[in-house]
């Protein structure tokens, strides 16, 4: 299941999908943060086409169930201003066991910096911005 | 004459200024022959043009694709999110 929502990411929220067949829970929380190596960082503004985020997804779950068919996930990203310290993505995957869990949640997390339409624009304190790309 | 509703996202939305474009083309022009006329109409975006991932109703599709009325191409710059 994929969200986006402008609002604020509140990890307590993902403990309510668990219900009594999960064993291991595991998060990903990808937060915003400052690269003092190079400008001084602000926040982010993430922009995505929600249409084609949808439908990618959907082909990607069918994919996920046939790798890893005891696991399901919940996909949270944040869109709008986003400033550093604070959560723009949560990637919530559960398992009736541990197994595999840790394996399974770092493919959904690359599959979202690689394949889910989504752009980032970093804004700096001094006013101006620039969009990065994932490598 | 068909439209065509092209999608703009991220820097190139910047760079154009705009979030749509509707175009209006003659029946048969490719996908292919789009993408050079926003790549002569833009010349400041050629660049970011060359990354950018072209896709139609959603799917990926090839540059010889013979565009329809009302179809939808999205111009997709390297991508940024999580």
């Amino acid at each position: 299941m994929l969200k986006l929502q402008k609002d604020p990411l509140d990890l307590q929220e993902y403990f309510k999908s668990i219900n009594a067949s999960i064993g291991a829970c595991l998060f990903f929380a990808g937060i915003v943060r400052n690269a003092p190596e190079d400008q001084q960082v602000q926040g982010i503004e993430y922009h995505a086409y929600d249409k084609l985020c949808f439908h990618k997804e959907k082909h990607f779950e069918q994919n996920f169930k046939s790798l890893f068919p005891d696991k399901s996930y919940h996909i949270v990203h944040r869109l709008g201003y986003v400033p550093v310290k604070e959560t723009s993505l949560i990637v919530t995957l559960f398992s009736p066991h541990r197994k595999k869990s840790f394996s399974s949640l770092e493919f959904i997390v690359e599959w979202i910096k690689s394949d889910l339409p989504v752009w980032k624009k970093i804004i700096h304190c001094d006013g101006s911005s620039h969009w990065k790309a994932n490598f | 004459m068909n439209n065509i509703h092209v999608l703009l996202f991220a820097g190139i939305r910047e760079g154009i200024g705009l979030d749509k474009l509707i175009l209006s083309y003659p029946q048969g022009i490719t996908l292919g022959q789009l993408i050079q006329d926003m790549e002569t109409t833009y010349p400041h975006l050629l660049r970011l043009f060359r990354s950018c991932q072209f896709i139609v109703n959603c799917q990926e599709i090839q540059v010889d694709y013979i565009l329809q009325d009302n179809d939808e191409v999205a111009i997709l710059p390297p991508l940024g999110g999580g």
